[in-house]
């Protein structure tokens, strides 16, 4: 590829003082060049048992108080680089108090194949927070709640 | 190990957080505003913030060139954060001398100064080299700075003060980077020790010249409105030395028993860039930096 530096850069490099990192004489700017030749460079065989890094799940709390909501995952070799790595990746816009940080392999989970148990398949808005609106005003005021909403559930429990 | 401890003390800010007490220019320090200044004092004044926003600038610039070429993803994304973090340092700074003394807006700063006419020491303005010289550099860098930034809270005149109150806040974040990683690389196999200890043989008198003074700087410190450099310099030898060898890494310096002081075996490199005189590699940075903006003024991206 014609403007590739790799070429001019290896016969640079052997003027390189001793010591000194390699592509400093070559130096030659051009940012998207620069990319595919480090990479035809260092590309292969680069998988190293030591470069396998842990993963691990990340949770932002976004003000004191509330509850910590997952945001992602990264790749740390201990829990302190999962901070400062998951600090930049993750909390560098949003607001954010804190971060937890959770190998991933010490999160259990349920398996899709039963996922059935989660369905709802009898009526259960008895259950719903919604189904107790008015309570709160009855208990209040001692007056019966409006008859007309919501229904058995407000009657039973102002009888009770 | 308890990993929210661990990140709450590292020893690059010493007991006492990034500066000792007596790093402060001097506790509570009479307003001075500038206007006040003999023009002798602003013009040392104006030299001072351009230069540090210079050095800003331009390691921003060079840690930049490793976004997409991180070691790893996450680190890759992680430097070119703090990378920007300089960038918006530099623009803080660009901001006060465009402000207070008439310079032009940042952008025209950044983008079409020609080399002799930038401040930063030339430490900044070096290619990016290999991972770990960038990770040294940084660090070398950054606990100057985070220093400086700190001293300068206590700077008499004001609206320095408060930048420096919030340039001090995100270098916090940049030094427990810096320890993470130098503190596991400096001792994690012989690859990683010797090519950082390489980086460091480098590079280390070259930051050394990061502390120049300016022309005129002693004006300053005699208005306290800056920290001397050569006071700041011993302390922060001080504290990168004793951060380096917990780090396993040996820097070219002995420590001194009897004064209880590091002394530099290395004389400072490249000193100059203070007064605009540079290596040929900031042509070239600028070359790149600045193509796009030069090439259509005023254009929006």
């Amino acid at each position: 590829m014609s403007g590739d530096p790799t070429s001019r850069m290896e016969s640079e490099e052997r003027d390189a003082a001793p010591g000194m990192p390699h592509y400093t004489r070559a130096w030659h700017f051009d940012p998207y060049h620069q990319a595919l030749s480090f990479a035809r460079r260092h590309a292969p065989d680069r998988s190293h048992s030591d470069t396998e890094w842990l993963l691990w799940e990340v949770f932002q709390q976004s003000r004191r108080g509330e509850h910590h909501a997952h945001v992602g995952s990264i790749h740390a070799p201990d829990a302190e680089v999962a901070l400062v790595l998951a600090k930049e990746n993750f909390a560098r816009r949003g607001p954010c108090v804190n971060l937890w940080v959770v190998p991933a392999h010490l999160i259990h989970a349920t398996d899709y194949a039963d996922a059935d148990v989660f369905e709802h398949t009898t009526d259960k808005r008895y259950r719903e927070p919604s189904g107790y609106h008015g309570l709160r005003k009855a208990m209040i005021k001692g007056v019966a709640a409006d008859r007309d909403t919501e229904g058995s559930v407000e009657r039973v429990t102002e009888e009770g | 190990m308890n990993a929210s401890a661990a990140i709450d003390r590292h020893e690059m800010e010493g007991a006492d957080g990034v500066h000792g007490a007596g790093d402060a220019v001097r506790d509570a320090a009479a307003a001075v505003e500038i206007d006040v200044l003999a023009t002798s004092a602003r013009d040392a004044l104006a030299r001072y913030v351009l230069a540090i926003a210079d050095d800003a600038m331009l390691i921003g610039h060079r840690d930049s060139e490793w976004t997409g070429l991180g070691p790893i993803l996450e680190e890759d994304i992680a430097f070119s954060s703090m990378a920007q973090d300089e960038i918006g340092h530099a623009l803080v700074l660009y901001g006060l001398l465009h402000e207070h003394f008439g310079a032009p807006d940042p952008d025209d700063q950044a983008f079409l100064r020609d080399a002799p006419d930038w401040r930063n020491t030339v430490l900044c303005e070096l290619p990016r080299m290999d991972y770990a010289y960038s990770l040294i550099r940084r660090a070398l860098y950054d606990l100057g700075a985070a220093m400086r930034y700190e001293a300068l809270t206590a700077s008499a005149w004001p609206a320095l003060a408060s930048a420096a109150t919030k340039l001090a806040q995100e270098k916090k974040y940049h030094l427990i980077h810096d320890r993470a990683f130098i503190g596991r690389l400096g001792r994690a196999t012989e690859e990683s020790h010797d090519r950082l200890q390489r980086a460091l043989d480098t590079t280390f008198a070259h930051a050394l010249a990061m502390w120049e003074p300016v022309e005129g700087e002693s004006e300053l410190v005699e208005a306290q409105i800056v920290p001397a450099s050569a006071a700041l310099q011993q302390r922060w030898l001080d504290r990168i030395c004793t951060f380096l060898v917990a780090s396993g890494l040996t820097p070219p310096a002995h420590h001194d028993g009897a004064a209880d002081a590091w002394v530099a075996d290395v004389a400072p490199a490249d000193v100059g860039g203070r007064k605009g005189i540079h290596s040929e590699h900031l042509v070239q940075l600028l070359d790149a930096m600045q193509g796009m903006y030069r090439s259509e003024p005023g254009v929006n991206w």
